[in-house]
């Protein structure tokens, strides 16, 4: 699974990042660092059959990395989000009353810093989620605001962005350019042969490697031939033919 | 005529080669006012010779006979005029670069040099005559108010963002912002719990694990990488 | 290239010229031959940017000659062996064969379109393994200070010859070869203390 560390490479032009012990220490996180609510992990209820039970930090780490590759938005994982933080925020209270108790032995000092650690790593991939998911807001703000389907996948607080952010990027067009243009040159929402949208969409048709998490029905591809996805396997396809495998949480985006 | 001396679309080129440019050297470019003026009176021309040409055959019945130039002045002012906000678009996308780069700080942004974000002169505040133009300078009014409004909707998302999360009350919430710290680089994960800095610029006393901190100019010290992360990113303290 | 409404290299990449014959007469375009007269007059041959062009193929206002790049000659080139045509020679350096051929695409019909689609993808698919190979021994070469490799001419000439999209991909597969490297050794290095 060394390929998870690709996920780490957000800027192509940065220096090597984490060696691959947090990989491992993410794959391994002992249980007792998520103690997880009654609900956690069990077997999905759309059927898909986990045979290891993966922790909260786990599948926040598969949707971040889906979340990274997917052109699309994918369903915000809101209440995930919620219990994760929840519990980086019982486990920073627990080190701040450790810390100050002066007969913490030499021994649970270490501890209490691979803890830290380990918060400081789960508040990485958590702000990273969020970046990611922000910057494609971002950039296909004006066909959120007037889709209402995609408004399900986006949090109160993330839609409410994009249509600020649609409004703003709007205002500046016309403050800096349209105002001064005759009228007939002032729409935003011109239809025009031989040029791309004005307001741009995901581009489902962009190629993605997707790494099957276990047996899914074969998909048929763009040129009529249909492929086998059998557990473990890697493909390359156009995003549009594994997305609802991907919500269904078969596949994951590598 | 006045495409006497340039062909359509000559100018748009011109102000979207600045942005390759710009891409390319990975600098911010000061917003070239002039060029995107004469391009706007483009347009008003071909947009006047559009009109007429229109009006030249006002018969709705028989084809005008100068559709093909009514076709062609219609490319160039759909061209001309895809190029104007490519380049006000391309800018918006650096200008949040720049945003993210020094952690959301947009007073520190404004006014510093924009040739090295978040690097700013060693040696504090140098000598003013020599230091380059800041990024403010480079900036046309209308992207110094889209910047603040942006750096506004960003902080509301901020304090929105896990209000809604599960199991918690609103003050947990907002403590929980403060906690993930949005703002933060998300260009590399967190390797080592603590870092040793040396202090760039005065940024007097900190509040850090180890207790209140008074960071002054010079002096060296250990501490835990998220207490410091944003003073990192502004320039105040250095990795050593 | 992303085929977005903003994107600047998308809108750039426009300007690549083609050649134009007209088929009518059309008032008052006369400078965009660069000339004098009035009018462009029916059968001149202009040199005419993609952005324009392609509405007036596609109204019947004027035909184009496949240009160069894509004229018989070098499509027997490429089916002969891809390998040996310097793509860079016929774009110009850093200029990109590939997306030349996508837009040169987009003026044609079915059949020829699909055409210049199977002499692109095929060529593609001869051409990137070299690619990547070369990538590869280049972030090998450079980490050992050794130069020897790449510097024989046919791997030289080759690497010349990349088109603008060829290039970034060689760029991208020498990064990824330094950086795995990078990360075993740092790794290994773990390990082992």
């Amino acid at each position: 699974m060394a390929d998870w560390l690709e996920g780490l490479d957000l800027e192509p032009n940065d220096r090597p990042r984490a060696g691959p012990s947090f990989v491992e220490r993410a794959r391994h996180a002992p249980d007792d660092d998520y103690p997880i609510a009654d609900d956690f992990g069990r077997p999905n209820l759309l059927g898909a059959v986990e045979e290891e039970e993966e922790t909260p930090f786990q599948q926040l780490t598969r949707h971040w990395m889906n979340e990274r590759q997917a052109p699309d938005i994918l369903p915000g994982q809101e209440m995930l989000l919620g219990r994760i933080l929840d519990h980086v925020r019982k486990q920073s209270d627990d080190v701040q009353l450790l810390r100050a108790d002066p007969d913490s032995s030499e021994d649970e000092h270490f501890r209490i810093m691979l803890v830290q650690t380990e918060i400081e790593r789960v508040k990485f991939v958590v702000r990273s989620y969020i970046r990611t998911r922000l910057y494609k807001i971002e950039k296909y703000a004006r066909w959120i605001s007037t889709t209402a389907e995609v408004h399900e996948k986006l949090s109160k607080a993330e839609l409410d962005h994009a249509r600020r952010y649609a409004r703003l990027t709007e205002y500046h067009f016309n403050q800096s350019v349209l105002q001064s243009l005759p009228p007939q040159q002032r729409s935003l929402e011109d239809d025009m042969a031989f040029m791309p949208p004005m307001i741009p969409e995901p581009d489902k048709l962009r190629p993605v490697f997707v790494h099957a998490r276990q047996e899914c029905p074969p998909v048929r591809l763009p040129d009529g031939t249909s492929i086998a996805m059998e557990k473990g396997r890697i493909s390359l396809t156009p995003y549009y033919i594994v997305e609802q495998l991907l919500l269904r949480g078969e596949v994951e985006l590598v | 005529m006045a495409a006497a001396t340039h062909q359509y679309g000559d100018l748009a080129t011109q102000l979207l080669v600045e942005s390759r440019r710009s891409t390319a050297t990975d600098t911010l470019l000061k917003y070239n006012d002039v060029l995107v003026r004469s391009i706007v009176r483009e347009q008003r021309q071909l947009e006047a010779l559009l009109q007429a040409a229109l009006a030249a055959h006002p018969d709705e019945v028989a084809p005008n006979p100068l559709l093909p130039t009514i076709l062609l002045y219609q490319t160039a002012i759909n061209r001309n005029k895809r190029c104007l906000l490519a380049y006000h678009a391309h800018r918006i996308d650096r200008l949040k670069d720049l945003y993210w780069s020094v952690g959301g700080a947009l007073p520190l942004l404004l006014s510093m040099p924009s040739a090295a974000p978040a690097h700013a002169n060693a040696d504090g505040q140098g000598n003013a005559a020599a230091a380059p133009a800041d990024v403010r300078s480079k900036l046309s009014p209308h992207e110094v108010d889209f910047l603040r409004s942006y750096n506004t909707s960003i902080l509301t998302l901020r304090t929105e963002a896990f209000s809604s999360a599960a199991s918690m009350s609103q003050d947990d919430a907002g403590a929980l912002t403060e906690d993930v710290d949005l703002m933060a680089p998300v260009v590399k994960p967190p390797k080592d719990l603590h870092v040793l800095v040396r202090v760039v610029r005065d940024c007097g006393v900190v509040h850090t694990e180890q207790g209140a901190i008074d960071f002054r100019r010079g002096h060296r010290f250990l501490v835990r990488r998220a207490d410091v992360e944003h003073l990192i990113v502004q320039g105040f303290l250095e990795e050593v | 290239m992303e085929d977005d409404y903003y994107s600047v290299e998308s809108i750039l990449a426009e300007n690549q010229k083609i050649q134009c014959q007209f088929k009518i007469d059309i008032p008052d375009m006369g400078h965009l031959d660069g000339g004098n007269e009035r009018d462009i007059k029916a059968l001149s041959k202009i040199q005419i940017p993609m952005w324009m062009a392609y509405i007036l193929i596609y109204s019947d206002y004027a035909d184009f000659t496949i240009p160069l790049p894509f004229s018989a000659r070098v499509r027997n080139a490429l089916n002969a062996e891809a390998r040996s045509v310097r793509l860079s020679g016929l774009v110009g350096q850093g200029g990109l064969w590939y997306g030349f051929g996508r837009m040169i695409m987009r003026l044609l019909n079915d059949i020829p379109a699909q055409e210049v689609s199977d002499v692109l993808t095929k060529t593609f698919r001869s051409r990137l393994p070299e690619v990547i190979d070369q990538a590869h021994h280049f972030a090998a070469a450079s980490g050992s200070g050794g130069g020897a490799i790449g510097s024989d001419e046919a791997t030289m000439a080759f690497r010349e010859g990349l088109d603008g999209t060829e290039r970034d991909l060689f760029m991208l597969a020498q990064e990824n070869a330094r950086r795995t490297k990078r990360w075993y050794e740092t790794s290994e290095k773990a390990r082992r203390s």
